[in-house]
């Protein structure tokens, strides 16, 4: 791990990424021990490996597992959910499976084909869906906290993207914590410093199989091609990526003082249906995309 | 004398075996490092693990976008 100026063995490699995100938790104020944490996973690496290190760790988790229904070629969902289901099933671990189609009628590329937002692309309408339902689950059945695998790289990816178009709300939401909002449930990103190549080494060095292969509707996608530029500038200037995500949490205290001095305040309302906050008066977006497909 | 690379469902033959080290199979492959781990028998490698004539390897993207 060049960027660290550190060489570990298997062992000494497995405990740094615990003692690490050990760290990352008590210096961000994530959550503790006595909290309640529901663990959002994919059945990819770096999901399930935070699921791993957390359950090591001692804290107290369960996971949430969403089936999206994509199949593509390898049947993308049906695989990416026996993964979840035997990771917690082998480490004893509660896993919530909550399954689109059979709740809303539709799965992810179906709700997205018929819906302006998704229209050939189902990652918004994908993203929309997720964050809605880990915030009602985790508001329904008492979590604490709600958690994701997020690592450096997908960090990095969205900072450059948010910095290339000066999406200046998104900057000064994104941090390692979110804290909770009326409607909110907090959220945590314990795995945000660990490169993406350092999350799927532990992964692979601790046994855990996790699915390989890229959702099919990643393919070309702004974030992967983000990261490749980012990986070619790392690849030059090593270190380059950790140093970027960063300098920028620490310039956020100058950019937004408002934060330091807890007065910026979303304004949000409670939408009509499901009561979840919005940002503006009447259905949120999710719940007006539901209803616009049962009109259909 | 040669060495099998694995790489998303590709096999690609490498014949130079002096020297070669994992490292250098990044860079014969045109391949970022910080993109890929290198697996021999399902065991992680490091950069500068030397390879040997006949061994197979497997490359895993660590790169995801979902």
């Amino acid at each position: 791990m060049r960027q660290h100026k550190l060489a570990l063995c298997k062992q000494h490699f497995l405990d740094w990424v615990c003692d690490q995100t050990e760290r990352n938790i008590s210096k961000y104020k994530l959550f503790t021990k006595e909290d309640s944490i529901l663990v959002a996973v994919s059945g990819g690496k770096d999901s399930l490996a935070l699921w791993d290190v957390l359950n090591k760790l001692g804290y107290k988790t369960a996971g949430l597992y969403i089936n999206l229904g994509i199949m593509g070629e390898d049947n993308y969902s049906h695989k990416s959910q026996q993964l979840t289901e035997f990771f917690a099933l082998k480490n004893e671990l509660t896993l919530i499976a909550f399954d689109i189609k059979s709740e809303y009628g539709k799965n992810i590329p179906e709700f997205s084909e018929s819906n302006k937002r998704g229209k050939s692309k189902p990652c918004s309408v994908c993203g929309l869906v997720k964050r809605h339902i880990m915030n009602e689950i985790a508001s329904k059945f008492d979590y604490d906290v709600l958690v994701t695998g997020h690592n450096l790289d997908d960090e990095v990816s969205v900072l450059f993207n948010n910095v290339m178009s000066w999406q200046v709300d998104f900057l000064r939401r994104q941090a390692p914590f979110i804290p909770a909002k009326k409607g909110l449930m907090p959220k945590a990103k314990p795995f945000c410093r660990f490169y993406e190549r350092e999350t799927a080494a532990y992964a692979i060095l601790a046994n855990i199989e996790y699915i390989e292969e890229e959702c099919p509707f990643s393919i070309g996608s702004t974030t992967i091609k983000n990261k490749q530029l980012l990986n070619e500038l790392e690849h030059e200037r090593t270190g380059s990526k950790l140093a970027f995500y960063l300098k920028f949490l620490k310039a956020k205290n100058v950019l937004f003082p408002e934060l330091q001095k807890n007065q910026y305040v979303d304004e949000l309302f409670a939408c009509q249906t499901c009561g979840q906050p919005t940002t503006k008066p009447g259905d949120c977006t999710f719940c007006r995309m539901i209803n616009q497909n049962e009109l259909k | 004398m040669t060495v099998k690379v694995i790489l998303r469902n590709r096999e690609i033959i490498i014949d130079e075996i002096k020297d070669l080290t994992v490292r250098k199979v990044f860079k014969k492959l045109e391949l970022l490092p910080e993109t890929y781990l290198c697996l021999r028998n399902g065991e992680l490698l490091t950069e500068q693990e030397i390879i040997k004539d006949g061994d197979i390897l497997r490359m895993v993207p660590v790169i995801s976008g979902g």
